[in-house]
């Protein structure tokens, strides 16, 4: 395991907080997809998420966000990451079609809880600075995916959770995700990434797990 | 509960209803259609068109503004719902969001109905201060109704036909603590008693959505 990146106290965040997800059954739609969860990350942490299509991953990423998952998922996020907020970076963009790029931006750097940063500046880092008066609906999904990041660049989340973030992405944006993975764990918070495309986070990941028949396992060296 | 994510949200619920008009362009006209069919009916009795000018102008506020219960929103996204739970909003702050842009799209149709009413039913104001309390108070509380009620059939396939049957009953004291303020002032009585009934019933719906909150808007 790589060494984290140390967190300024200026931030007020403690190394030694973990985040805690324990479960006996993860459920999505009903159907228990993932049984005898218990995962933690610290801050600062990078942790890959690895797994066939259908092992849970997204369920996983769901639950570790709060949502509904079971009726007895122990979730313990440490404070000062709380207090930056969560952000589910998923299949579905979160963007309404009828508001623009920019506007869908606005009301999640509304909603989202700690420090902000700025929109425009969010779109630019994702190259969607003459998109920002678009509707979503007339986006492309690479744009929408795109878009999803700059949302995450925008709340600056404490937990960061992204669901399979280079999907749809073109070969000039396909960095975008590690390099926001890099700035919220050198800002103190956790990411986790599930994807398929590993090599893609191989430089930024600190350790991965591995889901696969129903169970989450830490993927030895 | 925090107000400037209630802002953010009502922000964004009354941008979008500027583009999609499902309220105002596509509801008000069709109020305004029925007043006018309701005053041709009456013949040119301006006595009896006054007698039932507020009545029926409050009716087809009631009656059209319910269907703004059926009125698929930004609160009603899979996207915003499960964006508000991940953000950590408060079930209470999406209902409260949900019920001030109701309150708002019904004060913007109100000032449709309205001035068509006075016109058609050759009204003159009675009731002054009184009147407009009372409306203040039936129009949050028509809010609140439809906001329920919105939220309560959200996963129905029928929500168009459920949501106003739902509205409709419930909101009969509204409407009727507004019609009588006229008539109680003409006799010179105080109506003060149809002021309380329209707080009341506020009181008990707001008392009902706070309680709800939680289970109405949790992310389904």
């Amino acid at each position: 395991m790589r060494a984290r990146t140390p967190v300024s106290a200026a931030e007020g965040i403690v190394l030694d907080e973990r985040l805690e997800l324990r479960a006996d059954r993860l459920l999505a739609g009903g159907q228990a997809v993932l049984r005898e969860v218990d995962v933690a990350a610290g801050c600062g942490e990078v942790i890959g998420v690895a797994g066939p299509n259908g092992a849970g991953k997204s369920t996983l990423l769901r639950a570790l966000a709060g949502l509904p998952c079971g009726q007895e998922v122990s979730r313990e996020v440490p404070r000062p990451v709380g207090r930056c907020g969560v952000a589910l970076i998923g299949h579905d963009p979160a963007l309404h079609p009828q508001l623009t790029l920019a506007e869908n931006l606005d009301l999640a750097v509304a909603l989202a809880a700690g420090t902000r940063g700025s929109v425009p500046d969010a779109l630019r880092r994702v190259g969607l600075q003459a998109a920002a008066g678009r509707p979503a609906g007339a986006c492309s999904a690479g744009m929408l995916r795109r878009a999803g990041l700059a949302r995450a660049w925008a709340c600056r989340p404490g937990l960061l959770l992204l669901d399979e973030p280079t999907a749809g992405l073109d070969g000039a944006s396909r960095t975008l995700p590690a390099d926001l993975a890099r700035e919220t764990a050198r800002a103190g918070g956790i990411v986790f990434v599930a994807t398929h495309e590993r090599q893609a986070f191989e430089a930024v990941a600190h350790r991965w797990l591995q889901v696969a028949g129903g169970r989450v396992r830490e993927e030895r060296p | 509960m925090s107000g400037g994510q209630v802002a953010a949200l009502v922000r964004a619920e009354l941008r979008l209803e500027t583009r999609t008009g499902d309220v105002l362009r596509g509801v008000a006209p069709y109020a305004v259609a029925a007043l006018v069919v309701l005053a041709l009916s009456v013949d040119a009795d301006t006595r009896l068109l006054r007698q039932i000018g507020l009545g029926a102008g409050g009716a087809v506020l009631l009656l059209f503004g319910a269907q703004s219960a059926a009125r698929r929103g930004l609160l009603d996204t899979d996207a915003v719902r499960t964006l508000c739970a991940v953000s950590g909003v408060a079930p209470g702050t999406v209902l409260l969001a949900r019920v001030v842009t109701t309150a708002a799209m019904l004060f913007a149709l109100t000032a449709v109905v309205v001035p068509v009413t006075v016109v058609l039913f050759d009204l003159t104001p009675v009731g002054g201060w009184w009147l407009a309390a009372t409306t203040v108070l039936a129009l949050v509380g028509l809010a609140t109704l439809t906001a329920l009620a919105a939220t309560l059939v959200a996963a129905t396939s029928v929500r168009a036909v459920v949501a106003p049957l739902l509205v409709v009953p419930l909101s009969v004291p509204l409407l009727l603590a507004v019609i009588q303020i006229p008539a109680t002032v003409t006799y010179g009585s105080t109506p003060l008693s149809w002021l309380l009934l329209a707080a009341l019933v506020d009181l008990v719906l707001v008392t009902s959505a706070v309680t709800l909150a939680p289970w109405l808007e949790g992310v389904r």
